[in-house]
């Protein structure tokens, strides 16, 4: 499956899915013109990405660990909607038995961003989250 | 629009000489250090004029000794405070209803221990209501009151209501820690100028 690279702007985040190399990354400021633009190819293609981990483990077992790093420096409510989303989808591959994990990096004077995380994560059932102070 | 004003001295005109231009400039000047207004700008926001507004504050803050969380806090409430009136500006016809052009207004300034984020734009009547019943519920909750709500929100919010503004109240509320003040001016029959502040302390 080809990697999806999105490279950042002034009010967009950096993406970085690439399953070849194992890194999957949001990092950055997130208050795209229009959000729905900016997240749903992103998505979409964490729900093909599901078809190829399911073709996989049917094939060869239970793959490598996935870790899906959240690097905010910000993020506007638009985007948390979306941001939420992305979550869930990641959810319920975790729901679904495949190893998928999250870290959420927050710089460690902004209590807010690590809030977020936390009011994010209860609202999820079975993705562990882990949260990296940085 | 923003009043950008030039002077422009014809080689022999006298410098004693001011024309209406700059005195209402000197005035405008005057007013706004006064009035200690750090940044204001009145003309439409498009995502690009609220881009280089945005990086311009963000400049500025770096260089201040103001600590990294209510930076980033006062960051987010211009954020909302913008894309509410830039979704506002897009909901109502001013030309229309107006017979005129009217932009929103946005102003930064600093009082004491606080910085006052003030916005001011029309809208129509009918929304008005709804307008004011939002801020009131985020005015009567404390701040676990309003990160509850704020997931709630987060977890229903359909894909259609993706561009109201919901979530965006409520994080103006919680980043800025004091209630929020608004009034709405009746200026037509069908038309209000709704002015919202808040402020967060320094």
């Amino acid at each position: 499956m080809n990697a999806l690279i999105i490279e950042p702007s002034d009010f967009s985040p950096k993406v970085v899915l690439d399953p070849t190399k194992n890194v999957f990354e949001l990092s950055g400021e997130s208050r795209p013109e229009n959000t729905s633009k900016f997240y749903v190819p992103i998505l979409q293609w964490l729900e093909q990405y599901q078809s190829v981990l399911y073709w996989e483990k049917d094939k060869f077992g239970q793959g490598a660990q996935r870790t899906f790093e959240f690097k905010f420096d910000y993020f506007n409510s638009t985007s948390a909607k979306f941001i939420m989303d992305v979550l869930m989808q990641l959810d319920k591959m975790a729901q679904e038995g495949y190893n998928i994990n999250a870290k959420w990096h927050y710089d460690k004077r902004d209590e807010d961003m690590k809030e977020s995380g936390e009011e994010f994560s209860k609202l999820l059932k079975k993705l562990p989250i882990e949260f990296v102070e940085i | 629009m923003v009043g950008l004003l030039f002077w422009v001295n014809p080689g022999n005109t006298q410098i004693s000489f001011m024309s209406k231009q700059t005195s209402e400039a000197l005035e405008i000047h005057e007013y706004m250090n006064e009035k200690n207004i750090i940044m204001s700008f009145m003309g439409e926001l498009t995502h690009q004029v609220t881009t280089s507004l945005l990086k311009n504050l963000k400049e500025s803050m770096s260089y201040s000794n103001v600590n990294l969380m209510t930076q980033k806090r006062l960051y987010g409430i211009i954020v909302e405070c913008l894309d509410n009136i830039a979704k506002h500006w897009a909901a109502l016809d001013i030309q229309k209803v107006m017979g005129r052009s009217s932009p929103p207004i946005f102003m930064l300034s600093k009082k004491g221990n606080y910085y006052y984020i003030v916005t001011g734009n029309h809208v129509s009547n009918e929304q008005v209501a709804a307008l004011a019943t939002k801020i009131e519920m985020v005015n009567s909750l404390d701040k676990k009151g309003l990160q509850d709500f704020y997931r709630q929100t987060l977890a229903q919010e359909s894909p259609l209501d993706r561009d109201n503004a919901g979530l965006g109240i409520i994080d103006i509320a919680l980043k800025s820690g004091n209630k929020l003040e608004y009034e709405f001016r009746p200026i037509t029959e069908t038309v209000s100028f709704y002015v919202v502040q808040a402020r967060i302390l320094i």
